[in-house]
């Protein structure tokens, strides 16, 4: 069992970041999605996030839109994105983390979706529209199957509210950069930085911070402050836009490159 | 019998299911709205908007025609009557009232048929507020005169063009909207639907059509009815008639659902009759569903009713059988709607006529006594285009 846990204690000793990049399951092939998995643990990432696919992924922005409908619309259901899961796992060595919406946990039933995960190989899960107030009926299940549960906060959870919500998290806390939706953006506000500064003061967790990372400058000021970074549709945006798979696994290795170098400087 | 518990739930349904950000703001809304529905002035300025600028008591119509020709008492509560044409405006001058005392000075809203879009528009131009509404873009071709109507009024209109065009794209737009902009945004929701506190929001706005009826009915006809039916789209004009009846029951309660081509056609939006429990757009709910959770397409002539959840409040509702919920037909919903139209002179909105089509078929097999009291929820101008369509295509 890869955990999360041992991971920040491994960068910490060595005094790096974490960088974690988002993949869509199954996306844009179910055989390129897993190699991409790779291609990340090759160009440093420290964990993995993926996203199973949601018809209406409400805190998503138009890429992870796009790339989600384009997976389903090829086949993908949440069995076949456990088997793609399970092959990534069984390629590589870094904890993977599950992003998906509460439907897709809900709809098998909470208890048999955490015993999947579990057996798919998957350390964490981050289920964005599931709130705090709704976590009774979830924590356990997936306690249970030790999977770690990350919770996100945003700019406008009062620090109180965050002090409890990492209480409850595992693995890390996930920090919202901005009110919004995913997507790359040019630049972060510095309202961002103070944010994480209150947030790293209350959580007795790592803090990884996400949404809107999408070049060395941003990674870097993310990553000055808080213990990781998470990007996603930066990554997808070169996978998408690229014409052929030399291409894709070109544009995802010099952005993983130009990340790492903004975060470890 | 009907309460909503501390964390939003009606039984086992409800709740709130949202990208965190916005939880502050639905606490903040929780907070004001309690006060505010408590508070004598908020609700004398509410109820003086109601009567002098909707035109509220809205008439109950013993429809004398259509009772003769059915054969039952049919009576119509008449929201069509109301400013804007719909049962809408009650829940948006009530809201705008609330984003005002909130100190919001833009107001989001989605919308379906437009009813809900125009009802906003309406109230945030009176109230001076800022209006940008979502609607979808087949919606807004089959719903043309709305779209016009609100641009009129000053909101800005985003069409939105994605997935079927249709209310649920335009209600994800509108919450990812509210997630960008939620601290000078307040979000309008239309029907009794979206994370708590807007489906009790939405009932006590929209309870005012059960508590006149229920006094109307009294003075009518001396007694209560054997029958309410009212359309259920998303739910606010069937729960805000059905709302004060809850405890009569020797009151039939009766929500009509869209069955569009048909239940075995797989081209319907009977969310309660073929869904099953899942999340979308922030409660738990009935909503109809693939295997892994996945949102499955609607399809309705019917814009109001073309989504593929329903307000948790109706799931209860249904699960206690205190209310019965069936389907009707496009096809006996376009029927309904010329016979109001020859009958009574009376246009109806197409997501009425689901309603009227169901209170003929009771109609029908009761007796000269019998009253049944159909929500007129809004009125039918919208709909000329989309009712001479669908019938040019059945030829």
């Amino acid at each position: 069992m890869r955990k999360i846990e041992d991971k920040f204690v491994e960068l910490k000793s060595s005094g790096r970041k974490a960088l974690i990049p988002y993949l869509t399951c199954g996306f844009p092939s179910h055989g390129r999605f897993v190699d991409c998995a790779k291609l990340l643990e090759d160009c440093g990432a420290d964990m993995i996030e993926i996203g199973i696919p949601h018809s209406d992924p409400m805190a998503d922005g138009p890429t992870i839109k796009r790339t989600s409908h384009q997976a389903l619309s090829k086949g993908l259901t949440t069995d076949s994105a456990f088997s793609l899961m399970e092959k990534v796992a069984a390629r590589t060595s870094i904890p993977l983390i599950v992003m998906c919406y509460i439907n897709t946990v809900m709809k098998p039933g909470v208890r048999k979706f955490a015993s999947r995960c579990s057996a798919a190989g998957i350390s964490g899960i981050i289920i964005p529209d599931l709130t705090f107030e709704e976590r009774h009926r979830f924590l356990e299940c997936f306690k249970n199957a030790e999977i770690d549960v990350i919770f996100l906060t945003a700019p406008t959870t009062p620090v109180n509210r965050v002090r409890e919500i990492a209480a409850a998290s595992s693995g890390y806390l996930y920090l919202v950069s901005i009110t919004g939706i995913t997507g790359a953006r040019k630049s972060l506000p510095g309202s961002t930085e103070t944010f994480i500064r209150k947030a790293k003061a209350v959580s007795p967790i790592p803090v990884c911070v996400g949404f809107g990372i999408s070049n060395e400058a941003t990674a870097r000021q993310m990553g000055g402050l808080a213990d990781g970074i998470i990007v996603g549709s930066a990554l997808l945006n070169r996978i998408e836009n690229a014409n052929s798979r030399r291409e894709a696994f070109r544009g995802v290795s010099s952005l993983m490159k130009e990340l790492r170098k903004g975060l470890d400087r | 019998m009907l309460r909503v518990d501390k964390s939003g739930y009606y039984g086992d349904y409800g709740g709130r299911f949202v990208p965190e950000t916005l939880m502050p703001a639905l606490m903040e809304l929780e907070t004001a709205f309690n006060k505010c529905w408590k508070d004598r002035k908020f609700r004398a300025e509410l109820d003086s908007l109601l009567r002098d600028y909707s035109g509220r008591p809205t008439p109950l119509y013993h429809a004398q025609n259509l009772s003769s020709r059915w054969g039952a008492q049919v009576f119509l509560k008449r929201e069509d009557l109301n400013h804007t044409g719909a049962h809408k405006i009650n829940n948006t001058l009530g809201q705008a009232l609330l984003a005002k005392y909130l100190g919001k000075k833009r107001i989001i809203a989605e919308t379906g048929a437009g009813q809900h879009g125009t009802a906003t528009a309406a109230a945030c131009a009176l109230m001076g507020l800022r209006c940008v509404v979502y609607m979808g873009k087949i919606d807004a071709e089959r719903q043309h005169p709305n779209l016009l109507r609100m641009r009129m009024l000053g909101a800005e209109v985003i069409e939105i063009d994605q997935g079927t065009g249709t209310l649920k794209e335009a209600t994800t737009a509108a919450i990812q909207d509210w997630v960008t902009n939620v601290r000078n945004t307040h979000y309008i929701i239309g029907s009794t639907v979206g994370p708590h506190p807007f489906p009790e929001i939405v009932r006590k706005f929209q309870s005012v059509i059960g508590r006149e009826t229920k006094k109307q009915i009294k003075n009518q006809a001396g007694r209560l009815p054997d029958y309410i039916v009212a359309c259920v789209g998303g739910g606010s004009n069937s729960i805000g008639i059905f709302d004060a009846f809850l405890k009569d029951t020797d009151v039939h309660l009766i929500g009509v659902e869209s069955a569009g081509e048909g239940l075995s056609s797989g081209k319907h939006a009977a969310t309660l009759k073929k869904g099953s429990p899942g999340v979308l757009h922030g409660s738990l709910s009935y909503l109809l569903q693939d295997r892994d959770g996945q949102i499955l397409l609607t399809e309705t002539v019917s814009a109001g009713l073309d989504y593929p959840g329903v307000g948790p409040v109706h799931s209860f509702l249904k699960d206690q059988q205190r209310v019965k919920y069936n389907t009707v037909t496009d096809r006996e919903a376009v029927a309904a709607f010329g016979e109001l139209c020859r009958f009574e002179g009376i246009i109806p909105a197409l997501e009425s006529s689901f309603a009227l089509a169901h209170a003929r078929k009771i109609s029908r097999k009761a007796n000269r006594k019998t009253i049944v009291i159909v929500n007129l929820s809004g009125r039918g101008d919208k709909d000329l285009e989309s009712i001479s369509h669908y019938e040019k295509n059945r030829r």
